[in-house]
C-alpha cells in the first residue's frame, strides 16, 4: 500500500485525542444531563453545533486515524494495513447477511411474513463512523497480536 | 514459496533482529516476518538485505516447491 498518500503520524494523535474528548462528552452529558437537543433553553444554533458535533466529530476523528501513518510504518505494516481492509470488508458484510438472514427468519418463525425483507439496526450498516472503527479494530489488534508474536524473539 | 538464510546471516554477523531493522531502515517486525516467511519483502528491501551482508539476493532468498 502506497504509505505515501497517508497523513502524518500526528494527525492520527490528533484523531484519537478528539474520538477520546468525544467519549467523555458523551459520557459526561449523558450522565450529568448537561444538555439536551430539544432543550427550548439553548438557541437553536448551539443545538444544531452540538448536533453536528454529535453526529460528525467520531466519524472525522477514526478517519483521521485510519488515513495517517503510524510511528514505525514500513512496508510490513502496510501488508497488515492491506489485509485489514480485506478482513474488514469480509466482516462487515458477514454481519450484514447474518442479520439480514437471522432476523427475516426469526420473523417468520414468530408468524411475520416481510415481503421485501427486513434490516434490524440498519442505522449500524450505513453510519461511516461504526465502518471505521471496525477497521481500525481489526487493524490495531493486527498489530497487537504481531506485537506478542514477535516479543519472544526481541534481541534474537 | 520463498525461503531464506536470514538468521543464520545475522547469527554469523552477531547482530541482533533490532539492530538490522534499525541498519536497513525498518521495523524489527519486518525481520521477524519474513526470517519466518510470513511476508516477502519488496524487490528494494531484499537488495537493500542482500548489500548490507555482501551477498546476492539469490543467496539470501530462494524458491521453494
Amino acid at each position: 500500500m502506497k504509505n505515501s498518500l497517508l497523513f502524518p503520524h500526528w494527525v492520527q494523535k490528533t484523531g484519537w485525542f478528539l474520538l477520546l474528548c468525544w467519549i467523555l462528552w458523551i459520557a459526561l452529558a449523558t450522565s450529568m444531563r448537561l444538555f439536551h437537543l430539544s432543550d427550548p433553553d439553548y438557541p437553536m444554533w448551539i443545538r444544531k453545533g452540538m448536533l453536528i458535533i454529535y453526529s460528525f466529530l467520531p466519524s472525522i476523528a477514526t478517519l483521521m486515524i485510519c488515513l495517517s501513518k503510524e510511528k514505525n510504518e514500513d512496508e510490513y505494516i502496510g501488508y497488515i494495513r492491506g489485509r485489514s481492509v480485506f478482513l474488514m470488508v469480509v466482516l462487515y458484510f458477514s454481519a450484514l447477511l447474518f442479520n439480514v438472514s437471522l432476523t427475516n427468519v426469526g420473523l417468520r418463525l414468530w408468524g411475520f411474513s416481510p415481503d421485501n425483507g427486513y434490516l434490524m439496526f440498519s442505522w449500524l450498516y450505513t453510519n461511516p463512523f461504526i465502518i471505521t472503527l471496525l477497521y481500525i479494530v481489526v487493524f490495531k489488534g493486527s498489530l497487537f497480536i504481531n506485537w506478542l508474536k514477535t516479543r519472544d524473539d526481541a534481541g534474537q | 514459496m520463498l525461503d531464506n538464510n536470514l538468521r543464520v546471516e545475522r547469527a554469523i554477523k552477531r547482530i541482533s533482529q533490532a539492530q538490522l531493522a534499525e541498519a536497513i531502515g525498518v521495523s524489527r517486525q519486518t525481520i521477524f516476518a519474513i526470517e519466518n516467511n510470513k511476508f516477502v519483502p519488496s524487490t528494494e528491501l531484499a537488495l537493500k538485505l542482500s548489500a548490507y551482508f555482501g551477498k546476492t539476493v539469490n543467496e539470501l532468498f530462494w524458491l521453494t516447491k
